[in-house]
Order: C-alpha cells, then structure tokens, then sequence
C-alpha cells in the first residue's frame, strides 16, 4: 500500500489530511505498522530539513502536531494489534533549571520516532530520575539543561544513575552543553538539536 | 531612526556565539579586548561578561577577562554567571576607577539566590533581578502569567531596597526573561510584555530599569520573511517596539545590530502583534505565516 499521501501530509504538517489519511487507511484495515511508518518517515524526514535549516522551529511544531492527530486515531489500532512502541526514553530537564523549551522539542521528536516518552519535565532532581528509570526501564534518558549553571546537574544526574547500579544510555543537550563537556562528564551522547537527538537515540539503539 | 531611552547591555563576550567561543579556547585576550572594544564603539553602555562552565571550574580565567576588558574600556560590566564564589571573585578584580566610578551588575539575582545580596560588604553593585522565576515554599517557580512576574519584580526590588545597604531603584534591572517566540505555544511573550507594561506603569518600581536577551526571541527563524527583508531583526525589533514605549529600556544584545521602531504595517510588525494576540498554537501559526506561505508547495 503506497502511504506517500500520508507521509506527505505529516511532512507540510497538514494535520486535515493526516486525520483523513490515517482515518482512511483504518477503515481500509491497512496495516496499522504501515501507517504508523507512512507518519514516522514523515517526521524523518522533518528532522533531517530542520537539522539542514531547510525548515525551521514553527514546521517542525506544526508537524508534530499534525502526526500527533494521526496518532490519536490510530494508538488504539496499534494497543489491539499488540503493537507497542519497542523503546522507552525517559527526558527530563535537570534540577534547578525550568526551561522546557529545547527539552518539548525532544520530547516531541522522540514521540515522531515511536518512542514512548516519559516526560518528567523541568526541575528534575537526580534521585527522581533514578526512580523514573526503575520504575520505567527505559532504553534512553535524555537530559536538558539551558543554563552554565545547571550544566552540573548533568554530571550529578549521570553520576546518580551509574550510583544506583543503572547503565541506561544517557543523552544530553541544550543551549551551553558541548559534545566535550557531554564526554566529560560521562554521558553515552550529545545533541545539538532535537532532530539529532533522534538520529543519535537510534544508533544507541542498534549499537 | 533608534529607539530613545534603549540603552545596550552588549552581548557578544559569551562562548554563545562561536567567533566568541573560539577567542576563549585560544585564550586570545587581544580578541577579547578588541570585542570589548567594538561594542563600546558602537554605543553598549554596559559590556556583559559570560565565559560559560569555565566560570565554575576555572574562576581565575573569569577574573582575567575582566582584567582584560577593563584595561581597554571604561565601559561598566555586567558578571553573568549567578554563582557567590563566582561574584566574589569578580567584584574583587573589578576597578570601579577605570570604570570612572560606574557600579558593575551583578548577573543575576533569583528569589532563591538572596545570599547574592551580602556580596554588597565586599564592594557596592548594581543587580539584574530575575523576574521570570519566583521562590513558593523554598522551590524554585516558573512564571506563568504577567501578574506573577510583576508581583515577582515587586518582591524583589522592595527586598533589595529595604535592605540595609542602601539600594536604590535606579540600582535595580529587572529581566522579564523572553524565549522563542516561534516556538512559544504557553503565551510567554505576550506574558513579558504585559509583564513590562505592568512594571513600567507601577509608581512603587518608578526609575528601575528593565532588560531582555532580545536575541533569544529569533532563535530557530529563518533569515527572510515573504516580502525578502530581514526576519530575524524584524521580530526582534517587533519585540521592542511594544516594549520600549511600555517601559523597557535597556537590551541584552548586539550594539550595532539595527535596532529601529518598526511601522504598525511592516509584515513582520503585523504578524508578530497578530501572533501574540491569537497565543496558543495559532502564534506559531501566524509567525510561519510572516516568512512562508503554508498552502505552497
């Protein structure tokens, strides 16, 4: 079945035809993997102009969104057919920091990606990630933070993790975090944008 | 044509930006100064000083640029890095001769930051005060609405000058805090705004001055709008021009970016007073609307 209309509608963010499309499709009994990849390779491909500055922050919310109204339609498809998403990622930004801005826009990348995301969002202390990866095992934690002085919450985030007995993948980002700084205090990864957040999340994965 | 009464808090020494973060790696004091320089020229009346992490871990290195600027400009600093240690270390290098007398800022003041304060027995400062942010029950708050940020500036500044040190509102530089706008679907610019127009207009807060990092409002736009102008200068320029008049009066930004009112029918004017309005998803919405046209393919 050619989904390109689909992938198409995610693509421009026209959350109508997505509703339709996705609706369509259901009613067709097309294969529900198959509509959630038609959305998915949407949002890759969102990721990849945004990452190029081909697009910019406004699509890529309006993308998003747009996948979101699909997914609405067809989580429930998915749950009957026992189709869960594979991996979890838990993202939160670090304790002491209440900017989400950088951290929604993973989230939302994540959730492009079939990721089933954990938001615990902003001011999140080191032991409330600690219980969130008990309590959830995810595959990846993702950690945020915009300011120089909350950069230190990272260390002490991963540093309560690795404590704890946990060797979750850990990825990092925001506005004053480097690749360096991210290998210096022991993250598994950087990112420098929500778009790579992915690409990287799936190389962890495979790896 | 600029803005009357916007004074600039220069940005430009900060690893932000990567012509910057590149004369930091290299340690090129020189360059440094030569920045320095270039924005005092072109009219900042404050100099902001951000070397980012290394504030933390190498202290001294802080201290030097400080040196460094200081001994080619009289131009006041601003210590961006809301750490006591940090501060401390800056107030003590900071000449208040070759500043010509001119109190630095202290970058910055949160309602959960007042140990900052007592820095004032190791020389006097002039503060930013946070007022994006409020301390409820020993946690730290985002705000939400104009109210609270109002209401937080209020706190603070009554604080501050009722202390014992002699404070003054003139001393105070409330950041109402902006983020980006295209990105914004909680109504967070509209909240700044009518957070200025609040603080501006309250008799009790007369002579403090008010500041935003202007360039975080463009961040993740492209460069032109539909009609082939500038974007990014444009929203920033939106931005002021609804802000200037409503009480702010000085910027965090870039001293030779052109900083102009622009006309109620510039395109970015209109679709950036429409956006904020509308709040919500429709703001990014309307934002895209200023540089593309969503129905093309």
């Amino acid at each position: 079945m050619d989904h390109s209309d689909l992938t198409n509608a995610i693509i421009k963010g026209k959350r109508k035809d997505a509703k339709k499309l996705v609706s369509e499709a259901i009613d067709e009994k097309q294969a529900p993997e198959e509509i959630l990849g038609a959305m998915v390779g949407g949002m890759d491909v969102v990721g990849e102009r945004f990452k190029n500055n081909e697009i910019f922050v406004p699509e890529m919310l309006i993308a998003a969104r747009a996948m979101k109204t699909g997914m609405d339609l067809l989580e429930p498809v998915l749950t009957e057919a026992g189709l869960q998403p594979e991996h979890k990622a838990i993202v939160g930004t670090v304790k002491g920091d209440l900017h989400d801005i950088g951290k929604n826009l993973v989230v939302m990348m994540f959730k492009g990606a079939n990721l089933d995301v954990i938001d615990l969002g902003t001011d999140v202390a080191p032991e409330a990630f600690v219980e969130a990866i008990k309590e959830h095992n995810p595959t990846i934690v993702g950690l945020s933070a915009l300011l120089t002085t909350t950069m230190p919450m990272m260390e002490a985030t991963i540093t309560a993790i690795r404590d704890a007995g946990l060797d979750t993948k850990v990825l990092v980002g925001g506005a004053p975090v480097t690749a360096d700084y991210a290998d210096s205090i022991g993250a598994n990864g950087y990112a420098d944008d929500a778009a790579t957040a992915v690409t990287l999340v799936r190389e962890l994965i495979s790896a | 044509m600029t803005f009357p009464g916007l004074h600039i808090l220069g940005e430009r020494i900060n690893p932000g930006f990567t012509s910057t973060k590149r004369l930091f790696d290299e340690e090129d004091m020189a360059g440094i100064q030569a920045l320095a320089k270039k924005q005092a020229d072109a009219g900042a009346e404050y100099l902001n000083i951000n070397v980012g992490d290394r504030a933390r871990t190498d202290p001294q290195f802080m201290v030097e640029v400080v040196k460094a600027v200081q001994a080619v400009v009289p131009t006041p600093l601003s210590f961006d890095f809301p750490n006591v240690e940090v501060q401390e270390y800056c107030l003590k290098a900071y000449s208040l001769e070759k500043a010509q007398g001119q109190l630095p800022i202290v970058n910055s003041i949160s309602e959960l930051r007042w140990d900052m304060l007592d820095l004032y027995k190791i020389a006097p400062f002039k503060m930013l005060l946070m007022a994006s942010e409020r301390e409820e029950g020993g946690e730290q708050v985002a705000n939400k609405n104009a109210d609270e940020v109002h209401q937080t500036a209020r706190r603070m500044v009554q604080r501050v000058t009722s202390s014992a040190y002699g404070i003054s509102n003139d001393d105070c530089f409330i950041d109402v805090s902006i983020g980006p706008v295209g990105a914004d679907t909680e109504g967070l610019t509209k909240m700044a705004l009518d957070g200025i127009k609040a603080i501006g207009s309250d008799t009790d807060l007369a002579g403090v001055h008010m500041s935003v990092g202007l360039s975080n409002a463009s961040i993740m736009l492209p460069k032109e709008a539909l009609d082939g102008g500038l974007l990014k200068i444009r929203i920033e320029n939106a931005f002021l021009t609804l802000a200037v008049p409503a009480g702010m009066d000085f910027v965090l930004g870039t001293p030779w970016r052109h900083y102009q009112p622009l006309p109620a029918d510039d395109i970015v004017m209109e679709g950036f007073v429409e956006a904020i309005e509308a709040g919500g998803f429709e703001q990014v919405m309307r934002i895209q609307e200023i540089y593309m046209d969503p129905d093309e393919d």
